[in-house]
């Protein structure tokens, strides 16, 4: 439009300097604003997961000429697999990780998610206190998982308040048998993850046409036609974000390890051992081990993401 | 805003009759949903009625809930929240409660603010800077969003050994990223912004730069404000960076983390519960203020390049 402008206006240095300057300001505002976030996404994005990769094939020890240094190996990835094939006292930490981990994605994706979507249909069909109950369901998300953590286990635990509830109920209390340290980590990160993705989800769902739901109700629909063909494939898009924002963190899911067990008595997962492996809680510092472990776990997780994303957005997104 | 429907019932998008199957499946929407938020506000009961309990009693030896469950204890006393201050501070020989205060505020008002307005500077050209340049930086991010890179915390570890990071409050500059700072969500903010008002401000000879902070930053800011609160949240209730890259720099989330062990060993649980209810104030404070805009602002589209 601009040039269409020019073309009937006689050549002018003092036209053309402004049209230079224009365009030189507007690359300088582009360049200042994105300069330092792409450099430091240079630094400590790209360098630090190639140095990932690079750790990943390192280790340390003595040298041909007797000084300590880094030198190449494999070493971390045989070390990886005596890990995984575990001893005669059963399976491997890294295969309970392993195992584990696959527990919490489907608690994450076949209970949380499903029920969370559920809830936050309720909320947006504006059921009696919706206000209060969005807000106590999200309070889980804004409290430190340690505090949290701790006060879940003090209340549950023998002689708690709810061991004293059901026994003055008559009742036996289900818990006094020490249920395993996994499956209360589970029903905990179940109980407490619901509120997580109701932002979101309630943003999508706030955004439908409220006409559309207006003619689907003139119609006759009843809530459960408009859940299932109306509600659901209108945050779709949202829900395929968050399947594949899922699937590419599939190796990583995990619950609050770190302040409930620190990985012990079956509860380590695998996004908590790379974190053991680099804090020493929870097992001896290795940064090596960590990266090879990082490796394998992005060399499976990538093809997933890609799959699940094709999936969801067909030939359209892949 | 009553019609009458095809099957001759009053019905209407707002306040319409609702069919009897319909009452009652809400009605035991509504019994679940208040079971539920039963069950979460029990443990804040439960920890404020443990921290009313006078200091030096033991949890463990007493069992003092047996007789009184969640009644008002007889002897209640609000010493253990003082005491708290204490309990807090013992995490190591060298902080106060008020220092540790401190290191949660700066660390986190500091992160939040530059991964934030770094997002917000960095989807504005994205959005409306169109070129071949930002298009790839976009895809990139969803590249990024989806390429699932872990192990890398053993290199930036090695890597803010080497640039002298840990324990340096100067570390806090990598919280201006590319793609941090809820990119997505604030990329979908500036997606349903005119650039009609900034087109009308650069006729009248506003500069690039005050076109973005005094009209267009503005404009974003009630949704921004919401992102800001989420990622104050998890910024605040963060102790894993601690532990890994800020160990002199215990901040509360921390300090309730290392307190547990500490207050189990001395049986000071309601001192302990006390410490956990005190740090969750500001942070409860905040989400009560802007609830509105956290639940009812933030929406996330698709990851479509």
């Amino acid at each position: 439009m601009e040039a269409r402008e020019r073309a009937g206006k006689p050549f002018s240095l003092k036209g053309l300097y402004r049209n230079h300057k224009k365009a030189i300001d507007k690359n300088v505002f582009v360049v200042s604003f994105m300069f330092l976030p792409i450099i430091l996404f240079l630094i400590f994005y790209v360098y630090v997961n190639l140095d990932s990769f690079v750790m990943a094939f390192r280790a340390v020890g003595t040298l041909e000429d007797g000084t300590i240094g880094e030198y190449w190996t494999l070493n971390n990835f045989v070390n990886l697999a005596n890990i995984l094939k575990g001893g005669e006292d059963g399976l491997g930490i890294l295969t309970e990780a392993i195992l584990n981990t696959l527990l919490f994605n489907v608690v994450n994706l076949f209970l949380i998610l499903p029920t969370t979507t559920l809830i936050c249909y309720f909320l947006y069909k504006k059921i009696a206190g919706y206000k209060f109950f969005r807000a106590v369901y999200y309070l889980p998300c804004i409290i430190t998982s340690s505090a949290l953590v701790m006060l879940f286990k003090l209340a549950l635990q023998d002689g708690g308040p709810l061991d004293v509830l059901f026994r003055k109920m008559g009742y036996f209390y289900p818990l006094s048998r020490s249920p395993s340290a996994l499956i209360t980590i589970l029903v905990y990160h179940f109980l407490f993850s619901l509120g997580g993705n109701m932002i979101v989800i309630s943003g999508a769902m706030r955004s439908i046409n409220s006409e559309m739901l207006e003619s689907a109700e003139i119609d006759g629909c009843n809530w459960f036609q408009e859940f299932i063909y109306i509600i659901l494939p209108s945050i779709w898009p949202t829900i395929s974000t968050i399947l594949i924002l899922s699937a590419a963190g599939f190796l990583g899911a995990t619950g609050p390890i770190l302040a409930f067990t620190e990985g012990d008595k079956g509860t380590m997962t695998l996004s908590f051992y790379t974190f053991a492996l680099v804090s020493g809680k929870g097992a001896p510092t290795d940064y090596y081990l960590a990266s090879a472990i990082g490796l394998c776990m992005s060399a499976i997780s990538f093809p997933l993401a890609l799959v699940v994303k094709k999936v969801v957005y067909g030939k359209e997104g892949a | 805003m009553a019609k009458k429907g095809l099957n001759g019932k009053l019905v209407g998008f707002n306040g319409r009759k609702k069919s009897k199957s319909e009452k009652v499946v809400f009605g035991i929407a509504f019994i679940l949903f208040a079971a539920y938020a039963a069950f979460i506000l029990f443990f804040f009961v439960f920890a404020f009625l443990c921290a009313l309990r006078p200091d030096g009693t033991s949890f463990e030896n007493e069992r003092f809930l047996h007789s009184n469950l969640f009644s008002w204890p007889s002897n209640a006393s609000f010493n253990s929240f003082l005491n708290s201050f204490d309990t807090i501070a013992q995490i190591n020989d060298h902080d106060t409660f008020l220092s540790i205060t401190w290191n949660s505020i700066w660390r986190t008002t500091t992160y939040v603010f530059l991964s934030i307005l770094t997002s917000s500077m960095v989807c504005y050209i994205i959005v409306f800077y169109r070129s071949k340049f930002t298009k790839f930086i976009y895809n990139l991010g969803i590249l990024v969003s989806i390429l699932p890179l872990y192990g890398g915390t053993a290199a930036t570890i090695r890597l803010y050994n080497q640039l002298h990071f840990i324990n340096n409050p100067l570390a806090l500059i990598t919280s201006i990223g590319l793609y941090g700072g809820y990119f997505f969500y604030m990329h979908s903010f500036y997606r349903t912004l005119s650039w009609q008002y900034a087109e009308a401000a650069f006729i009248d000879g506003a500069s690039h730069y005050r076109v973005f902070f005094q009209i267009m930053f503005p404009m974003v800011l009630p949704s921004a404000s919401a992102l800001f609160v989420m990622s104050f949240i998890a910024s605040w209730n963060d102790y894993e960076s601690t532990i890994l890259y800020m160990p002199k720099f215990p901040n509360l989330a921390y300090a309730v983390y290392a307190m547990e062990s500490i207050a189990t060993y001395n049986s000071a649980i309601p001192a302990y519960l006390a410490g956990v209810l005190v740090t969750l104030v500001p942070i409860l404070v905040l989400f009560l203020i802007f609830q509105n805009s956290i639940m009812e602002k933030v929406h996330l589209g698709g990851l479509k390049g």
